[in-house]
């Protein structure tokens, strides 16, 4: 026989024991509890923001060195005396922040222990049960935004305290968060219920979530781009921009960090096409106030709180033809140990890459498309017919030689009868074939359907000018239908609003240029064959792509055109806009 | 450059642009008129036109091509009124969203004058106004900025001005001559706005109402507290709405109910009973069958002051 089992009653006191020795061994200033968790639940009202706060009882015991009676129990009142001594500690460290990222002064407006059990609170139970504070922030008048940060394990930033907030409005749950050590969560107060999600992805243009961090590879026919956008907190653990203490970024301060901050996220993202290094170009770095939701572009300058602030960063990365293959690194570990990109190749559906130590480096591998630009408007190269020519009919020629001839003959001929006949069909004859030759050979207006096939041709060729990538490509594939003074200026206008598009980043894209109708006007006493004005009405649709989402645009334009055959060819010579109007504008996210 | 896409962002708006090849406006900004004579003036809307009249007299040549039978505002013209328009010396915009299609018409920028820019921060925005149907112009709602600014005689001054210094622009040689035109033309209407002024003077709550959602500067300048219906001076309104009226009537003591026209005999027997008396306040945004925009205003004052005199008499 062996020995005799302990009873079980025994094994359980020593586990407590030994259990309650290391709680106690471990019991050490507040700075160094092992983790706090809490949920809160935060009520946008008009003119309060009311937080019901669950803290578990372990909280308590942890922060203030409680210890359990003889039965390994917590006193209820004890625990009761240090929920109050709490307080302080939740007024200090539970911040809520206004639309302007500004604390808001809280007081807590009960405490409320059902939840613990009379006898006490087994210190096995410490984390089944919940102390509910109620605190209270008035504000004045409505907020747009809320901004609730934790730092629960007071100044010692090693061990995360992890809080799970719901925003409610009207009582009806508007954003969950979760948020950790020194974290921050900023909800809009007028966000969709979160069970909406086609409501809040409108509302939000997929950015969702204000506490993550977002990044979108776009790889497109001239570039490779990657838009990140980060926490202005978040960015601020690991790149300093906001001084220390200070809860505030001023403008200032803004354009100081801007060039260190696009430096910072270029040397980080290593990027190769085609197997070569491809250079990074910081396109633009913007601190973004909570109100931005759409980042299409550059905000107005102004100061911005480190708690609801977001930065956007967009880096570009040229490719001198369509890449075909596509690594992009994060180097960056472990400043920013992970982040979640969606990536949109060309026209593939989006897929999505986690950046992490194990796994920092994404690559794709494809092929490009034809450009949609071109291949959705393009024609043959020398579709345009050249004016109608001025040829001498053989008709005219055979009458005037006859008449001619005729005549000579009558002037030989003696007989009188015959003579006459000769002298005077002669005559006519000659008169006949040049009528008509003169009538032939004279300019006439160009015929509608000639002129309706030059002007399709060069009006799509305006437009393939602004599928073209640099300033030269612009130039010459407008130079193949525009010329004159009217180039120059066309040329100027597309370049410069190119340019505006490149700054702001973002993919574009002509998507359909569609002649509706057009009318050949008349000559106006320039009476020829190869110059013709017509007026004209078509829509252009376009795209234009960038953070997850793409806008179309539709728009009608009327104008006046006029249109001659130079050297070169035909070439539309005088462009007057005379009305434009917008069809349809919409956003949607892209899958 | 077009520039009409109100809330847009710029990097849409750019593309807008170059989804019209970057139009060329600045070109044809600098581009002169080819012909000889007086300078032509396009506006649009009747008043700036008798404005240029008045000031430009017969150094230019005014030209106001919208249809007499239609409302101006919402009036829109075929492509060759607008090359018309693109050709001008000078267009004169009454501004403050008046003239709903010179939002998509290409106007030259250099060459076209907003006069309502002195007093932008005076334009009256409307709010969530009805949607409503009347006449020719279909479905139709007056929210947003209220156009019709020069029913302040005040604000109709200001528009004056901005005519007379367009005009001395174009006509630097002529700059005495249109001065002392346009000061005649300003003490015309100093004169209307001090006479409507002392009219209503202390009894500015003798008006209640108004048929239409046009008056709002009219109502500001004078110190008025008008209710503004959906009122047409020849469609009778049904009886929801006579008892919109008639509700009104019983919170208010003024019984001056302000039109844009004469009443059709049905309506004015209905407000005779309910002791309501009808002021026509003409808003001249068309040419009139006969007088000009002053002598309008002028009876305007006149039906004011009738109006006032009958109310007074109670």
């Amino acid at each position: 026989m062996g020995d005799a089992p302990m009873p079980k009653s025994v094994l359980f006191r020593m586990r407590l024991s030994l259990i309650a020795a290391i709680i106690i061994a471990l019991a050490a200033p507040a700075t160094a509890h092992p983790i706090s968790l809490t949920e809160a639940r935060v009520h946008i009202a008009g003119d309060e923001i009311v937080v019901e706060l669950d803290v578990m009882p372990e909280d308590l015991v942890m922060y203030y060195w409680m210890r359990p009676d003889e039965r390994f129990l917590f006193r209820r009142d004890a625990l009761e005396q240090q929920a109050e001594v709490h307080t302080n500690f939740l007024l200090r460290y539970l911040h809520i922040r206004g639309s302007d990222g500004a604390r808001l002064d809280g007081t807590v407006a009960s405490i409320d222990l059902r939840d613990l059990p009379e006898e006490g609170v087994h210190f096995e139970d410490l984390m089944a049960h919940s102390v509910r504070f109620t605190l209270r922030y008035p504000h004045q008048g409505p907020l747009e935004f809320v901004t609730l940060s934790q730092n629960f394990d007071g100044d010692d930033p090693a061990i995360p305290a992890e809080m799970t907030a719901t925003f409610f409005r009207d009582g009806v749950a508007i954003d969950r968060a979760f948020i950790t050590h020194s974290g921050a969560h900023t909800t809009p107060a007028d966000a969709p219920p979160i069970d909406d999600e086609q409501a809040r992805e409108r509302s939000f243009f997929g950015v969702t979530n204000y506490s993550a961090v977002y990044s979108y590879i776009y790889i497109q026919p001239g570039e490779i781009r990657h838009e990140m956008l980060l926490p202005l907190l978040t960015m601020n653990r690991f790149l300093t921009v906001v001084e220390r203490d200070a809860e505030r970024m001023t403008v200032d301060r803004q354009r100081e960090v801007r060039a260190r901050v696009g430096e910072y996220f270029a040397n980080n993202t290593r990027v190769l096409i085609d197997g070569e290094t491809a250079e990074a170009r910081v396109d633009r770095v913007d601190f973004f106030g909570p109100e931005i939701r759409d980042f299409h572009t550059s905000p107005p300058e102004r100061e911005v709180s480190l708690y609801n602030a977001r930065v956007g960063v967009i880096l570009s990365f040229p490719a001198a033809s369509p890449p075909e293959r596509v690594e992009v690194e994060w180097l960056a570990f472990p400043d920013l140990p992970y982040f979640r990109s969606n990536i949109y190749a060309y026209d593939e559906d989006r897929r999505s890459f986690a950046f992490n130590p194990i796994h920092p480096e994404f690559v794709w591998e494809g092929s490009a498309p034809d450009d949609p630009a071109h291949a959705a408007m393009s024609p043959e190269p020398d579709a345009v017919p050249p004016p109608p020519s001025r040829s001498v009919p053989a008709a005219a020629i055979f009458f005037m030689a006859v008449g001619a001839a005729l005549s000579l003959i009558g002037l030989k001929v003696g007989k009188r009868g015959p003579r006459a006949a000769f002298l005077v069909g002669g005559p006519i004859a000659f008169a006949c074939g040049g009528a008509l030759l003169l009538y032939t050979a004279s300019p006439k207006p160009i015929d509608e359907d000639h002129a309706d096939l030059v002007f399709k041709r060069l009006h799509t060729l305006m437009y393939d000018a602004l599928a073209s990538r640099d300033d030269e490509a612009v130039y010459d594939a407008l130079a193949l239908g525009v010329s004159d003074q009217l180039l120059e200026d066309l040329f100027l206008g597309v370049v410069s609003n190119l340019r505006m598009m490149s700054e702001a980043g973002g993919t574009r894209r002509i998507d359909r240029v569609e002649i509706l109708k057009s009318e050949l006007l008349s000559p106006e006493g320039r009476s020829s064959p190869d110059r013709f004005a017509c007026r004209s009405e078509w829509t252009v649709e376009g795209t234009l792509e960038h953070w997850g989402h793409i806008h179309t645009l539709k728009n009608r334009y009327r104008a006046r055109f006029e249109i001659r055959h130079t050297d070169e060819g035909w070439r539309i010579t005088g462009f007057n806009p005379i009305a434009e109007e917008q069809v349809e504008v919409h956003s949607r996210l892209r899958r | 450059m077009f520039a009409n896409f109100p809330g847009r962002p710029a990097e849409i708006l750019a593309f807008a642009a170059a989804l019209l090849l970057g139009a060329c406006a600045e070109r044809d900004d600098a581009q002169g008129r080819e012909s000889s004579g007086p300078p032509i003036v396009y506006t649009d809307a009747y008043h700036l036109h008798y404005f240029a009249e008045r000031i430009g007299g017969d150094k230019i040549q005014a030209a106001f091509p919208a249809p007499d039978g239609l409302n101006p505002s919402r009036w829109r013209p075929g492509d060759d009124i607008i090359e018309r328009y693109q050709n001008a010396d000078l267009i004169l915009r009454s501004g403050a969203s008046y003239a709903i299609w010179t939002r998509f018409a290409s106007l030259p920028l250099a060459r076209t004058h907003d006069t309502s820019r002195a007093y932008a921060d005076r334009i009256i925005v409307i709010e969530n106004a009805i949607t409503h149907s009347h006449g020719p112009d279909g479905m139709h709602s007056h929210d947003g900025e209220s156009p019709y600014t020069w029913l302040d005689p005040t604000l109709a001054i200001e528009q004056a001005r901005a005519v007379k210094t367009a005009l001395i622009g174009l006509l630097p040689e002529n700059e005495a001559e249109l001065r002392a035109r346009f000061e005649t033309l300003q003490t015309e209407l100093s004169e209307l706005d001090r006479e409507i002024a002392s009219i209503v003077s202390d009894r500015a709550d003798a008006v209640f109402a108004t048929s239409h959602p046009v008056y709002h500067y009219f109502v500001r300048r004078y110190g008025l507290d008008a209710h503004d219906f959906h009122w047409e001076p020849d469609e009778m309104p049904d009886a929801e709405e006579w008892a919109a009226l008639d509700a009104l009537l019983g919170e208010r003591s003024g019984r001056i109910m302000l039109w844009e026209d004469e009443v059709i005999p049905e309506i004015a027997s209905e407000l005779r009973e309910r002791g309501v008396i009808v002021a026509v306040v003409r808003i001249v945004d068309r040419r009139p069958p006969s007088g000009d925009f002053v002598s309008i205003m002028r009876e305007n004052a006149e039906s004011i002051r009738g109006a006032f005199e009958a109310f007074g008499s109670r």
